[in-house]
């Protein structure tokens, strides 16, 4: 036991922190990219005027997030089938995306939604949600209100 | 003399995750211990019957929360058996790549919790600042950090972005370069050396016998690893040494073996050897297809039978017992979890005779997961 290791201790005051102090700080891996990258499954963009409503993602989601409303201002006339997402029950495996015939259904990486709503959750995705530069979502910003669609058909 | 009641668990520092462990205490020293699981029961096995083959990749990660791979890996060598499918070699190399990076990720983990049951906080933050390179690698080529969904059955679901391999390579330059801070911290330790060895022994004759498996199994002297005995994924093709007691390189041999400071030991050199794998891997990687076609994922049906596959995770032996009906769903799935073993009857039988202060020890040193143990 040498009486002088101990003070070795010493070098780790000058070293630099783990920590970041997200999100004042951007979160970068070991190369300095910032993370996170395009292949990060965080919350839909749906293209609706791709969309055919198809309800493929709705029958694969594992977690039955995706249900089916009739939306009157899908690019086409009159009322047509389109997705909500509840994200309450979303498990963001990306299943629904795996199967979108047309592709217009993809997963971005943005993340971050505060509500104080719980309806506020279960939304409309819309291609918004890609372009958005800032991380954080801002609910009027992204979703259809309540109020633009139709509740579902009877069955 | 008076025998008192001690609960550890579910909320407490000391445990690894919502689990109860009920003791009945003679002093500072344990009479008799009992294991209360229950509280994370979730229902995997019968969830998965009503999921279909595909949907079911999504679910199976959640059985084991620091290491989630090894379940899709298992998982989908069982399907690929009963669907009689070889993956391509790219598939193969790219599914040891992320369970050895799991296996790193669980490690620090697992070396953290440890030494924060000890008392040494610092090396719990550094291992989990360390881990989270790890996460981010994790990030990128899977898109989560936690719950990858990346190995499906007939290969990986996207192929390695461009770049990876490089990151890769400095995370493990990294991590070897802190080693040595952990050896300082934590191995040149004293109070590793005063606490650690002769606790929470597995005597070497009956551990075959409670089922103890992985790097638990291996600190009692038995080189047993699935990666040798029953090689899968791309392991064949490695080179690579199974750290058992009593060869345990640098470090000292303390005891009798199958005690906490062993199996402390073994995971360290157990990362060495990932950084050694993943080393090798970077190097051979194979350029080809990264999976089969996949079939339609509403009308997959698997033909009929059963399959077992296992694999080694950080923890032990990770099986998946998959029985098919030829339908859309599986009928019967059963999973293989270690914890199960260690964590109801070993440490049942092993705190008997233990000290108050070294419980926590025990439980961390053998890596006991609940989230698997109840599933």
């Amino acid at each position: 036991m040498s009486i002088i290791k101990p003070f070795k201790a010493l070098k780790h005051l000058v070293l630099k922190p783990h920590t970041i102090r997200y999100p004042y700080q951007e979160h970068r891996d070991i190369e300095g990219t910032e993370l996170p990258t395009e292949r990060y499954r965080g919350f839909h963009s749906n293209d609706i005027e791709k969309c055919i409503g198809c309800q493929m993602c709705a029958k694969v989601c594992p977690a039955n997030a995706i249900t089916y409303v009739k939306i009157e201002n899908a690019g086409k006339k009159g009322l047509k089938w389109r997705p909500v997402v509840d994200y309450g029950r979303c498990c963001f495996c990306g299943f629904c995306t795996d199967v979108c015939p047309t592709k217009s259904l993809k997963l971005t990486p943005r993340y971050e939604l505060i509500s104080e709503d719980i309806e506020h959750y279960r939304f409309i995705p819309t291609v918004k949600v890609a372009e958005k530069e800032d991380k954080v979502l801002d609910i009027k910003e992204v979703l259809f209100s309540p109020d633009e669609y139709e509740p579902p058909a009877e069955e | 003399m008076k025998e008192y009641e001690l609960f550890i668990g579910p909320q407490h520092v000391g445990i690894t995750g919502n689990f109860l462990v009920h003791l009945w205490v003679d002093g500072d020293t344990v009479v008799k211990a009992e294991a209360h699981p229950g509280y994370l029961h979730r229902g995997f096995e019968k969830l998965m019957e009503r999921r279909t083959w595909y949907m079911n990749v999504a679910l199976i990660p959640r059985i084991c929360v620091p290491e989630p791979d090894v379940n899709e890996a298992a998982y989908a060598m069982a399907v690929e058996s009963l669907m009689d499918w070889e993956i391509p070699e790219r598939a193969k190399y790219i599914r040891t790549m992320v369970l050895e990076m799991a296996r790193i990720g669980a490690h620090l983990f697992g070396l953290g919790g440890h030494a924060g049951s000890l008392g040494l906080y610092t090396v719990s933050h550094w291992t989990i600042g360390d881990r989270d390179y790890i996460l981010d690698l994790f990030e990128q080529l899977t898109g989560a950090r936690i719950y990858h969904i990346y190995i499906f059955p007939g290969g990986v679901r996207w192929d390695i972005p461009d770049g990876f391999l490089r990151k890769l390579e400095k995370v493990l330059n990294y991590l070897e370069r802190r080693l040595e801070f952990y050896d300082n911290i934590l191995f040149k330790n004293k109070i590793v050396f005063e606490r650690t060895p002769g606790i929470g022994v597995i005597p070497k004759d009956k551990a075959i016998e409670w089922g103890v498996t992985g790097p638990n199994l291996r600190a009692c002297g038995y080189e047993y690893d699935i990666r040798k005995l029953d090689p899968y994924a791309a392991y064949p093709d490695l080179d690579f040494e199974i750290p058992h007691y009593p060869d345990l390189g640098e470090f000292d041999v303390l005891s009798d073996g199958g005690d906490a400071y062993t199996r402390l030991v073994i995971r360290r050199l157990e990362i060495e050897q990932s950084i050694n794998i993943l080393r090798q891997i970077i190097k051979k990687m194979p350029s080809g297809d990264y999976t089969l076609k996949r079939p339609n994922p509403l009308a997959w049906k698997v033909p009929e039978g059963y399959a077992y596959a296992r694999v080694e995770s950080s923890k032990g032996e990770y099986g998946y017992l998959v029985v098919s009906d030829g339908g859309k769903m599986p009928y019967r799935v059963h999973v293989r979890g270690p914890s199960y073993t260690h964590g109801v009857n070993v440490i049942e039988t092993i705190l008997k005779g233990a000290n108050i202060a070294d419980v926590s020890q025990i439980l961390f040193s053998l890596d006991i997961c609940p989230p698997d143990l109840e599933r």
